[in-house]
């Protein structure tokens, strides 16, 4: 296979760096995106279709990342760019708001089996929200946090030596391991001003293997917030419309209090939500809580389109059997090339890991050999399945995962004998 | 906030731990170190409990542990010694003060003009030739570096980052030219100067000039890694809390 260069790329990162600190910071550029190396990988999209993206120097690249999620249905999907058009031409961001607002709250209240629904912009937004509406309502400070976790950027959810956030920010986080029932039954004994425990509906985190929850983890949380008064939060952002179109709680058995969703509620239009029960509507909306754009009307058409779409599509199922079609060919892949590939997670949010060495170099060079041959996966971070992935489009992903995989094994003959 | 028990262990490990690596690197430097042959225990209450030891034009320096030296400054606690470091005080000589008389009394003398000198060669900006900017890059990398490891394991936020360390070595380096490795074991990092031969995670500065950059404040890491002049591969969780520590140094290493 050709493999792909980057000069149109590399240039405009370089004009970028003039302007924009770190040329492309955050999630999507080549540090915290785990870029290694940086010359392997596309900085910059042209444009992008279905579950593809082509870069500035017109590679096209086969996307397990899904712009980290919001794409669940492929890139400019023409059932909910239109619906989105069409809003734009009435009126978008207004003075009062468009009554598309109250409709996309009765359908997702109604999809996802929640009293109400509060919208703003990004994740952090209702992750922090969620929070605030816990200890307003417990009239308690603490918060517990799952080790490994990601709610966002915000002070609240670093630790003290995270540059910009204080001793102060972190003072009142209470950390402990995922389905680890005892550390949680201790931390409730010897603390009782804890207003909240905020989880991701299994452990996603970065770097290791993902842990789905051990059977009856899940119910005895629950039992414990619920004795103990304490809010129960799912942080449904990364996976929220990919397990269970109720929500990742309905899919592993429990109802929590609060649960937050963005990336795939609107296929990439700007919109988030916080949804939760009855008891904690007044709470909310005590809270003066509000930003410029968070009830701009073109999201909400999205949001309405996406979700009609999900659940006529039955969206879940096809997501989980086509994550399973790419995970089980990688797994055959990689028992052929001798390779020790661990896959974990749920389907639809595989986690991949090479492992045979400890510094994640074996696994670096085969992702970044990938990319190279238009495979965009991460070998950091969980990978998103949409629902454009044809059972063509994963079969072409597997031939080029399985091209990336021998040239890695070629180039370490002292690990592969 | 800065702590004085922190920056007295940079003060002894990354600033005159330097010294070898300048006798090492400027024959100015080892002539005047060649000057003295001697043994010299800095005992600090409530800090840092270290020996250097010149020998022959060479300098090393290691924790005190029970050998006979010629010569014994004492400090009344980290904030002493930090002013010693200085030029702002003096440490009160509990052995050897005719050593002390000979070489480390006055500004003219060996001990103080190599230190001296060590010090105006990391703090350079104007240079005449390649090799001059090379020197003082190279001294000021292992300063960093030397202080990553005293800040890890003494500074309060630095101590959150190595708590979550995993275990083993990081390779620090300016590509083909100057290596370090710092090694993680229970949280506690232990600086060695050499290339690391089993290194987890890997940082390297593309050249002596993006390391000066670096070093200097005048480049960001984030960019570096965008344009290729810093390379991170290996386990990153490790190299995420290093930075974390890295964003520590510009406190303590003025």
């Amino acid at each position: 296979m050709k493999t792909y260069t980057y000069k149109k790329n590399q240039e405009m990162m370089q004009r970028a760096l003039k302007v924009i600190p770190s040329g492309v910071y955050g999630h999507l550029g080549p540090a915290e995106g785990c870029m290694i190396p940086t010359s392997a990988f596309p900085f910059f999209s042209s444009r992008a279709e279905g579950t593809f993206f082509w870069d500035l120097d017109g590679n096209r690249f086969i996307d397990f990342m899904c712009a980290y999620g919001p794409n669940i249905l492929g890139y400019n999907d023409k059932d909910i760019d239109n619906a989105a058009a069409e809003q734009f031409k009435i009126g978008n961001c207004t003075t009062v708001p468009s009554s598309i607002m109250v409709e996309f709250a009765e359908l997702l209240t109604a999809t996802v089996r929640k009293d109400w629904a509060f919208f703003a912009k990004n994740g952090g937004d209702v992750t922090l929200l969620s929070t605030m509406v816990s200890r307003f309502y417990t009239g308690k400070k603490k918060i517990i946090f799952i080790n490994g976790y990601y709610h966002g950027v915000a002070p609240w959810t670093q630790r003290a030596d995270s540059p910009g956030t204080l001793r102060e920010d972190c003072v009142n986080s209470i950390y402990i391991d995922f389905n680890d029932i005892e550390a949680l039954k201790k931390v409730v004994a010897e603390d009782k001003d804890i207003a909240c425990l905020i989880a991701t509906p299994y452990f996603h985190g970065n770097f290791k293997d993902n842990v789905t929850p051990a059977e009856g983890y899940w119910k005895a949380v629950r039992e414990i917030c619920t004795k103990e008064g304490i809010v129960l939060i799912f942080d449904d952002v990364r996976c929220g419309f990919r397990l269970d179109l109720q929500g990742s709680d309905h899919f592993y058995g429990i109802e929590v209090d609060l649960i937050c969703f963005c990336k795939a509620i609107a296929n990439g239009y700007n919109i988030s939500a916080l949804c939760g029960k009855e008891f904690l509507k007044q709470a909310v909306g005590s809270i003066m809580y509000t930003g410029s754009y968070w009830m701009s009307a073109v999201p909400f058409a999205a949001g309405i389109a996406t979700i009609n779409k999900l659940v006529r599509a039955r969206a879940p199922e096809y997501l989980r059997q086509q994550g399973l079609r790419f995970t089980k060919g990688l797994a055959k892949i990689a028992k052929e090339n001798k390779v020790d590939l661990s896959i974990s997670g749920e389907p639809a949010l595989f986690y991949l890991l090479i492992k045979d060495d400890n510094s994640l170099i074996l696994h670096q060079q085969w992702i970044a050999e990938c990319a190279k041959r238009g495979l965009f996966l991460t070998n950091h971070h969980n990978h998103f399945i949409n629902m454009s992935m044809s059972d063509e489009i994963i079969d072409e992903a597997l031939d080029i995962a399985n091209e990336a995989m021998k040239v890695m094994v070629a180039n370490n003959p002292q690990v592969y004998r | 906030m800065q702590s004085p028990r922190t920056q007295a262990f940079v003060n002894m490990y990354a600033a005159m731990g330097t010294l070898d690596k300048y006798v090492e690197l400027d024959p100015k430097a080892k002539e005047i170190a060649s000057t003295m042959n001697l043994t010299i225990r800095f005992k600090v209450k409530d800090g840092p409990d270290a020996v250097l030891d010149f020998k022959d034009g060479a300098v090393s320096i290691a924790p005190y542990d029970g050998q006979k030296t010629n010569v014994l400054l004492f400090c009344t606690g980290p904030e002493q010694f930090n002013k010693v470091v200085d030029g702002k005080a003096m440490p009160i000589p509990l052995k050897g003060l005719v050593n002390v008389l000979k070489f480390m009394a006055k500004p003219d003398q060996p001990f103080n003009v190599l230190t001296t000198n060590m010090a105006d060669t990391m703090r350079k900006t104007e240079f005449a030739t390649k090799e001059e900017k090379a020197l003082t890059t190279r001294l000021a990398f292992y300063a960093m570096t030397a202080a990553l490891a005293q800040i890890a394991n003494e500074d309060e936020l630095g101590r959150i980052s190595a708590g979550n360390m995993a275990d083993g070595e990081i390779s620090v380096g300016i590509k083909d030219d100057t290596y370090v490795t710092l090694a993680v074991k229970d949280h506690k990092i232990t600086y060695i100067k050499k290339k690391a031969e089993n290194a987890r995670a890997f940082m390297e500065f593309a050249d002596i000039d993006t390391t000066k950059g670096l070093i200097d404040g005048n480049l960001d890491a984030m960019s570096c890694i965008c344009n290729g002049g810093l390379e991170l591969k290996g386990f990153v969780p490790m190299l995420e809390q290093l930075n974390k520590v890295l964003n520590l140094v510009p406190k303590y290493l003025a």
